[in-house]
């Protein structure tokens, strides 16, 4: 049949537009070994183009869906999926574990965005500053972020976010420092400039972010901050405030002023690719209401989702906490008594049932919708493990 | 509805529905610039593959009648299952890499799509070697610039459930 091709004075290879759309609808793993299969692939694969569309097909994919799952006792991915009872995908190799990088020293997850994951270690420590790491498990490669401008100190506090400027197709890392009655220091790298941590000199006097949790909406970073206001009554004033990702811009996104306390921030995922600012408002131990923003920058758009709640006998004590989101629409939670808190339960406001989730044995300590791609392939300074 | 005339490579003729004739870049290009009466040769495509484009375009109207959406709009989903259950299981690896380059002279944007697909289900899991075969590429790394790249994905290259 291919000397039919001959007969018409044609090239014996497909032209490049097939090429790249065959081996866009390639799994992860195959597009890899693609790249040995001649230099004209390996080009076309490791191009930053081919790299954005094959992640963007991923997305849309819905049978891609993953939920990255991490315990201090495993990395997992786990189905993003009800019908398969959101069960265990594989297992992620920690790519620095038993390495001679650790040293002693624990890294976490922090975060992840398009297939990315960020280990950074979070906790109070002095010098040096062990580097931040970005990590893609689906091609197996990592690498090491430079120092960040000045260490962390016994009195200073530290946290980190990944993030995606979708303007120029980078991966960035925020990195907040916080110090008892100081300003906070907010610094930025990012993976196309590559070089050093960029401090940030338009942060806001009044910006004291609730850093425990965070959502990467809109391409913004938000935190909820939560100040005491001084008066006669100590009432505290809770805010939202943004980092956009792209300008570099902080601004305040308005919420309602019913919520009283620190609501706790997150990210909702709606039908289809919906993606909407979520706020808990935490209303006791065993009860908490899901506000989201439908419409992006408007007030009145807050709206009330649901409201999920405990009905445990009150010798039990049992407090539930939200932990995170599927992207079915469900609500993860912590829960337990005073001893134990570590059961997970994935809540559905459907038929407001909670399921075992996870695996029951694992102290999860961070979750969030996942993706395989390709991004860190043909960077120079990652390792293989 | 009017009838299009078009004459294969192997001299046989075939009558096509205008607007199905019209799915296609390159004969609607033709027709644009000669009369419709005319017949369009097509010394680049074989009489099996007409027969081939021609079955493709009735099954995608059975199935429009059948699910009640318009596919044409569509490239996933349910279509591309009950596509690839009907026209995967007659075609040879050479015949697919044969209909792709026909498809994609004639400028079929939805069939080249599907058919894309359908070359990606067969390259999945498949051995390097393999794949050459099947694109009939021209190994052109040196085995130390090869060797360096298996080195440095080796688990992509090692796994059950890859096959010759």
């Amino acid at each position: 049949m291919k000397i039919q091709k001959q007969q018409w004075g044609v090239e014996e290879h497909f032209p490049e537009e097939i090429i790249d759309k065959i081996l866009l609808k390639l799994p992860v793993k195959d597009v890899i070994r693609c790249s040995a299969v001649c230099k004209l692939w390996n080009s076309l694969i490791k191009n930053p183009t081919f790299i954005q569309t094959h992640l963007n097909n991923q997305t849309h994919d819905g049978i891609s869906k993953r939920l990255l799952l991490i315990s201090r006792q495993s990395y997992d991915l786990h189905w993003d999926n009800p019908a398969a009872l959101f069960g265990q995908y594989s297992n992620l190799r920690n790519p620095i574990r038993n390495s001679n990088w650790t040293k002693g020293i624990v890294w976490e997850v922090v975060g992840t965005c398009n297939g990315l994951v960020c280990l950074a270690v979070s906790s109070i420590h002095g010098d040096p500053c062990p580097p931040v790491i970005l990590w893609n498990p689906s091609i197996r490669k990592f690498g090491f972020l430079p120092s960040p401008s000045r260490a962390v100190d016994c009195y200073r506090y530290e946290s980190y976010y990944l993030c995606y400027d979708s303007r120029i197709d980078d991966y960035k890392v925020v990195r907040i420092v916080r110090e008892p009655y100081c300003q906070v220091e907010v610094e930025v790298w990012s993976l196309a400039s590559g070089s050093a941590w960029k401090s940030l000199d338009n942060v806001p006097a009044d910006f004291s972010p609730s850093t425990s949790h965070h959502a990467f909406v809109n391409g913004a970073l938000h935190w909820a901050q939560s100040r005491l206001t001084s008066g006669e009554e100590e009432e505290s004033t809770v805010s939202v405030v943004a980092l956009d990702m792209v300008d570099g811009s902080f601004r305040n996104v308005e919420i309602l002023q019913c919520w009283r306390g620190a609501p706790m921030i997150s990210r909702y995922h709606g039908d289809g690719d919906q993606c909407w600012l979520a706020l808990f408002d935490l209303q006791g131990d065993s009860c908490f209401d899901l506000w989201v923003m439908k419409e992006y920058g408007v007030a009145e758009s807050w709206t009330k989702l649901f409201n999920v709640h405990l009905l445990g006998s009150p010798e039990e004590e049992l407090r539930i906490e939200p932990f995170g989101f599927t992207k079915s629409g469900q609500v993860v939670v912590r829960m337990g008594g005073d001893e134990e808190f570590n059961s997970f339960k994935s809540y559905d406001p459907k038929d407001k049932q909670f399921r075992d989730f996870g695996n029951q044995a694992y102290d999860y300590y961070f979750m969030d919708s996942f993706v395989e791609s390709l991004v860190l392939l043909g960077q120079t300074n990652v390792f293989s493990y | 509805m009017k009838k299009i005339s078009v004459r294969t490579s192997d001299g046989q003729e075939f009558e096509l529905e205008e607007n199905l004739a019209m799915e296609s870049a390159t004969i609607k290009t033709s027709l644009d610039a000669f009369s419709r009466d005319d017949i369009i040769l097509l010394p680049n495509v074989n009489s099996w593959e007409m027969v081939k484009i021609i079955e493709f375009f009735t099954k995608v109207q059975e199935l429009e009648t059948k699910f009640g959406v318009k596919f044409m709009e569509k490239k996933e989903g349910r279509f591309l299952e009950a596509f690839q259950a009907e026209f995967d299981k007659d075609l040879s690896d050479d015949n697919l890499y044969c209909l792709l380059w026909t498809v994609d002279y004639l400028g079929i944007e939805v069939l080249l799509e599907n058919l894309c697909h359908l070359m990606a289900e067969r390259t999945k899991n498949k051995t390097v070697e393999s794949c050459r075969n099947l694109f009939g590429v021209q190994h052109d790394y040196t085995p130390e610039e090869e060797a360096e790249i298996r080195e440095d994905y080796s688990w992509a290259f090692e796994g059950p459930e890859i096959e010759e």
